[in-house]
């Protein structure tokens, strides 16, 4: 059963689920060397989460990609609690479909997000952000409200007892008010969004250098040998001229648009739109975007929602017997 | 432009898209001879970064023929294809491809006429839509 308590102080919070061991360690954004650097740190020392930043404004890396590598050799054996932004937690979920993160003593924390600053331009919202649609904790175990409401309260399922919180009810419609608002305005920016993104693909793309860094800092896209970097892609001087003969002339750096259509198609499905591939693009190409372009279009398609269910499979790891007949090319027998 | 003959590529999973191959030989029919064949393991193997390669590289268009639906010598490769297929057609139309010269038919090991006739369709249809070009 849910059950609410008023939430004091994030900080204070998350010392507290210390103290009374309910976790053991946390895995929480922190400061790093200059004001403006901010990453995940896992701590385990009351003293050292004094200065956390819980609701950091700037996301290095997706946290889930911290916790895949935690948790690499296998669970971790005591609690840890990590407090994610709702795009890290529906990529965490994700990761735990693709076997890529054990979930087992991990309790995710998270907030209603206002979106995180472009590493870029730190004074300036990602785009992405600005055109999120999973801006809400539904996912994670424990979750704090914070907007449409007038002080921050906790939802969560877990047993919380011993914390002694102070039970609380809470303005359920005027935060759904207030959502669905944000949400409404959101998807209309998104659509607009989007159709200009996607009407200008190959332009946007001129100035890819095919660094791959989209695809390292990608939380979901996690194979140890990539297609894109395999010697399959590459060729002698011979294989190469062949080439330009037969597509009008070989620009370098080659494969850009399979790159970027390969890896749509692979994953593009699961993004979470959390944005560190445009963060992470020296050529300022709306990598996430593009993804979210079609990524959109195939959650339609197959009726996907990242993150939402545990149980829903990634859809090209099932099918249906029936369905998709569309795309099968009809034929009529010339007798 | 009276000498251009499409670069069409067939892929065709080794039970029932090359079987049909097999039975077309058998029975002495002929398809045309610009479309080459590529013979693979199980649709259900075949990654659409692979189709998205012979499509981005000059090709003029793509048939894909693997065993019908519920025939699959592995069982449900086929299913697994038709999905990652959807998807890689999804996304094409998305960002303004023509994702039209790619085309999906199932054919069975017996089925050798569906196949020329399939090779004879396609060629005509890519001979309509002209040269394939993309920029890079």
């Amino acid at each position: 059963m849910t059950l609410y308590y008023k939430l004091g102080d994030f900080k204070e919070f998350l010392i507290s689920l210390m103290k009374n061991n309910i976790v053991d360690a946390v895995v929480v954004p922190m400061r790093g060397l200059t004001e403006n650097s901010f990453s995940p740190f896992l701590i385990k020392d009351i003293e050292l989460l004094k200065n956390c930043e819980p609701q950091s404004p700037i996301m290095s890396i997706n946290s889930a990609r911290a916790l895949s590598q935690l948790t690499a050799k296998g669970a971790i054996p005591f609690k840890v609690a990590a407090v994610m932004k709702p795009c890290e937690v529906i990529a965490f979920r994700e990761l735990i479909k693709l076997n890529q993160v054990n979930p087992e003593n991990i309790i995710t924390i998270s907030f209603d997000c206002n979106g995180v600053n472009s590493l870029k331009d730190i004074n300036s919202k990602r785009e992405i952000c600005e055109i999120c649609t999973g801006f809400t904790p539904d996912n994670a175990d424990i979750k704090i409200f914070s907007i449409g409401i007038e002080s921050p309260v906790i939802a969560t399922d877990i047993e919380l007892s011993s914390l002694n919180l102070e039970q609380v009810e809470y303005n359920k419609e005027s935060r759904e008010n207030f959502i669905k608002e944000k949400l409404d305005e959101n998807i209309k920016k998104r659509e607009n969004k989007l159709l200009e993104i996607k009407s200008n693909f190959q332009n946007l793309l001129k100035n890819c250098i095919v660094c791959k860094n989209c695809m390292r800092v990608c939380p979901i896209c996690f194979c140890q040998e990539c297609f894109f970097d395999s010697p399959a892609l590459s060729g002698n001087s011979v294989t190469y001229t062949l080439r330009a003969n037969r597509m009008s002339g070989l620009s370098f750096p080659e494969n850009k648009l399979l790159f970027h259509l390969g890896r749509m198609n692979h994953m593009s499905v699961s993004c979470v739109g959390c944005g560190a591939c445009e963060d992470a693009c020296p050529a300022e190409i709306p990598v996430s975007q593009m993804f979210a372009s079609a990524g959109d279009e195939l959650k339609k398609l197959f009726n996907y929602q990242p993150g939402r269910d545990i149980a829903e499979k990634i859809p090209f790891t099932c099918y249906e017997h029936d369905e998709l007949h569309s795309f099968e090319q009809p034929y009529l027998e010339k007798r | 432009m009276e000498s251009w003959e499409p670069k069409i590529v067939y892929i065709m999973c080794s039970w029932c898209g090359s079987g049909g191959a097999e039975t077309a030989s058998a029975f002495n029919l002929k398809y045309p001879e610009n479309i080459k064949p590529f013979r693979i393991w199980c649709t259900g193997g075949l990654d659409p970064a692979y189709i998205l390669r012979a499509f981005l590289e000059g090709a003029d268009g793509i048939i894909i023929s693997g065993c019908h639906p519920g025939d699959c010598h592995y069982d449900v490769g086929n299913y697994y294809a038709r999905r990652r297929f959807a998807a890689l057609k999804t996304i094409l139309k998305n960002f303004g491809f023509d994702e039209n010269r790619i085309w999906l038919r199932w054919v069975g090991h017996s089925e050798g006429k569906r196949l020329v006739d399939t090779a004879e369709e396609f060629n005509e249809h890519i001979k309509k839509l002209g040269p394939h070009k993309i920029s890079q």
